[in-house]
């Protein structure tokens, strides 16, 4: 099987989330199959300034192909376009312009992907919110994967994915809450799945060799990723500080990860930077619990690791997905005020063999969906039933011109709000 | 208040987080939401710092007051004349009067300055208590869940009653609740179990052992009274027993003193030995002296 993986940006320095997904897939995707990357030169997430350079190269044994962006982004523009197609009633032509906005902006990738649609069995588009993903499944729909990760952000909304997630040949969802969502939204009926990816953790990780590291003696829990208001941060700061003042010998908080906020300064949190993978996994099994307080995310590999690591988890409850792989996985603890975010932590921290016992039934329920090797046999079974079965509806073509221009589509933001919402338990 | 209590091998997420939810009930008191808090909080406080109930010259005014003129300056005709023919007493009153008005102002100054220090004080102590109960709270939920599901290291023997719980409660505080494993409840004893005969061991006095291994400190498993106690113990081994010594008899004339063979100290309690005076009675009749 020849299968080519298109994503925004690759490189083994790239640690977005999407793109890391992307290598991890190419990588094992690669023991069955006949992998090629294609990609951009971008390295910057923001800009998509052109670094790396086009053409052909091996990044951990996958065959990688770059090509240049044409037209960096320009965040003010994004902004005011984003702003308008979100909140107020737009055209089509306000959402490709917004598509077109956000990029990365390549046309000679997706005149590649047209040109050369004979040699791959399938392609596979990682993040559907981008131009690459768009443009390029709209060029072989008959071939076309998605890998959404869709958030429950108002991009989903936008009219112009609908035709394209409905009408692509399969979709690899990460979870079942994802799945609800975007088949909500978009109407699908096709072959999909849910999958979700393994994490590359270490066999044995030194819990002693992290508290000596960076002098840590005292129990606490960890946070492991952007120290960003967006992922909840803020938030977590403050609920943090009145946990602190309500439970003087509780927890300390231990950040890891590069900042975009300023972490306050107090005597029981404390900030290591972005650190390397074996540090990060050694903090994680020294931590007491892990806590994630993103509102948004498609699926958090870091909780998966930490349950992979037999830890417990403490998670922001209004993001469904996260809300539902603790229900379902019984591997964890959520909150949405913050009483409850210090009970929470206070019970994970006092009842010891409680989070010993959550820890566990998550490492359990790890081991059972999300380590490699199943999510291989996922993975082979999906694309030997994709091969199997013919294509289902097709993908709608955009309106015409006169459609296209006509301001009467709702704003995203209403659309994702009349979609359903909630964990799914099943 | 709740109990947030594991004793099973599985726990339930969902019925924890009621156990969460209802925990954070009973510590408001009542079901009151944070905005309703808030407001109640604002209500209160709008009363005390109201600026049109302030009388932000209350100091001046009494001052003011003390400083006017007497009483008898302010008449004048026949009536000031009387009283200017008292003048010297009333001075003497008037001088009296100030004097205790400045120090009945110093008084309600210095209670001013005292209710405030306590109001702080009190409020500080709040705190203190509010953080000291929330200790003794976790103190007593790490207590319990120990209690319930501590595995306890194999090769210790077990004791009974007191002693071993004793032991589990060292050990518990002296290492914070992680790394726990967590077992069944302890079998119960059933109908068939051997039950010791009345007066056999200690068995009746509740179960209290002397047995080394429930030494504070000592991990040592919980059993039923009178479970494993007096002649035949189902592990095999036996119970050491405390001789109590004469008066006037020191370590060396007892019978396991040094210089006394090994052998003999190690020999069969029932050939031929006599208990010393002072035995444990009750024991006597185990049979196990060493």
């Amino acid at each position: 099987m020849r299968l080519a993986i298109v994503v925004q940006r690759y490189g083994t320095e790239i640690n977005g989330g999407a793109e890391l997904l992307a290598r991890h897939v190419a990588e094992r995707l690669a023991r069955f199959a006949d992998v090629q990357v294609l990609t951009t030169c971008a390295h910057d997430y923001v800009t998509w300034r052109n670094e790396y350079p086009a053409g052909e190269e091996r990044v951990n044994n996958i065959a990688v192909r770059r090509f240049p962006v044409r037209r960096t982004r320009h965040p003010r523009e994004f902004g005011l376009r984003s702003e308008w197609v979100f909140e107020h009633e737009h055209s089509v032509a306000d959402e490709l312009n917004w598509l077109r906005s956000e990029g990365p902006y390549s046309p000679a990738l997706i005149r590649h992907i047209a040109r050369h649609e004979a040699e791959h069995d399938f392609f596979v588009f990682v993040s559907f919110r981008y131009y690459l993903a768009y443009h390029g499944a709209r060029a072989v729909p008959g071939k076309a994967v998605l890998i959404p990760t869709a958030e429950r952000e108002p991009a989903i909304g936008l009219s112009v994915f609908a035709p394209v997630i409905a009408g692509a040949r399969g979709v690899v969802y990460l979870t079942p809450e994802e799945r609800a969502m975007v088949d909500g939204i978009t109407h699908r009926k096709g072959l999909s799945s849910v999958i979700g990816v393994g994490s590359n953790m270490p066999d044995r990780p030194e819990p002693g060799r992290f508290r000596r590291k960076f002098n840590i003696k005292r129990p606490f829990a960890i946070y492991v990723g952007r120290i960003d208001p967006n992922k909840g941060c803020a938030e977590l700061f403050a609920h943090f500080q009145q946990y602190a003042a309500a439970y003087p010998q509780g927890l300390d908080l231990v950040l890891i990860g590069s900042t975009q906020l300023d972490v306050p300064s107090h005597p029981r949190i404390r900030h290591l930077g972005y650190l390397p993978d074996e540090d990060k996994f050694d903090g994680m099994a020294a931590a007491d619990v892990l806590i994630m307080p993103s509102p948004f995310e498609s699926l958090s590999i870091v909780v998966l690791e930490a349950w992979g690591l037999g830890k417990p988890v403490l998670v922001n409850g209004r993001c469904d997905v996260l809300r539902g792989q603790c229900l379902r996985s019984q591997g964890g603890l959520f909150y949405e005020t913050a009483r409850e975010f210090i009970e929470g932590l206070h019970y994970l921290d006092a009842t010891g063999p409680a989070g010993v016992i959550l820890g566990r039934q998550g490492r359990e329920y790890y081991q059972r969906y999300y380590t490699w090797p199943s999510v291989e046999r996922k993975y082979r079974d999906f694309f030997e039933r994709v091969s199997r079965e013919p294509a289902g509806t097709a993908m709608a073509p955009l309106p015409g011109f006169v459609a296209r221009h006509r301001r009467s589509l709702p704003p995203a933001r209403a659309v994702l709000d009349g979609t359903p919402s909630g964990a799914v338990l099943r | 208040m709740s109990d947030l209590h594991v004793r099973s091998d599985s726990v339930d997420v969902e019925q924890i987080m009621k156990q969460i939810r209802a925990r954070i009930r009973e510590k408001r008191g009542a079901d009151y939401t944070d905005a309703e808090l808030q407001q109640l909080a604002s209500v209160k406080l709008e009363q005390f710092a109201d600026p049109s109930n302030l009388r932000s010259d209350l100091l001046e005014q009494f001052r003011q007051r003390s400083n006017e003129p007497s009483t008898y300056h302010r008449h004048r005709g026949p009536r000031r004349w009387m009283l200017m023919l008292a003048h010297p007493i009333l001075k003497r009153v008037q001088k009296q009067l100030m004097a205790d008005l400045n120090l009945y102002f110093e008084i309600i100054h210095n209670l001013v300055v005292e209710v405030t220090r306590l109001g702080i004080e009190t409020q500080n102590l709040k705190m203190k208590v509010e953080a000291l109960s929330s200790r003794l709270d976790f103190d007593e939920r790490r207590a319990k869940s120990l209690e319930g599901v501590v595995q306890y290291r194999s090769g210790t023997t077990g004791t009974t009653g007191t002693t071993g719980t004793t032991g589990t409660g060292t050990t518990g505080t002296s290492s914070r609740s992680r790394g726990w494993v967590p077992i069944p409840p302890p079998p119960k004893i059933g109908p068939g179990a051997p039950v010791p005969a009345a007066g056999t061991g200690q068995a009746a006095n509740g179960g209290a052992s002397t047995s080394p291994a429930g030494a504070p400190g000592q991990p040592g498993a919980a059993g039923a009274p009178g479970q494993g106690q007096g002649p035949g113990r189902p592990d095999g081994r036996r119970r050491r027993r405390r001789r109590r010594r004469r008066p006037g008899q020191n370590l060396a004339d007892s019978p396991n003193a040094a210089g006394q063979s090994t052998q003999q100290s190690n020999a069969p309690a029932d050939a031929g030995h006599e208990p010393p005076e002072g035995d444990d009675g009750p024991d006597d009749e185990g049979g196990s002296d060493l």
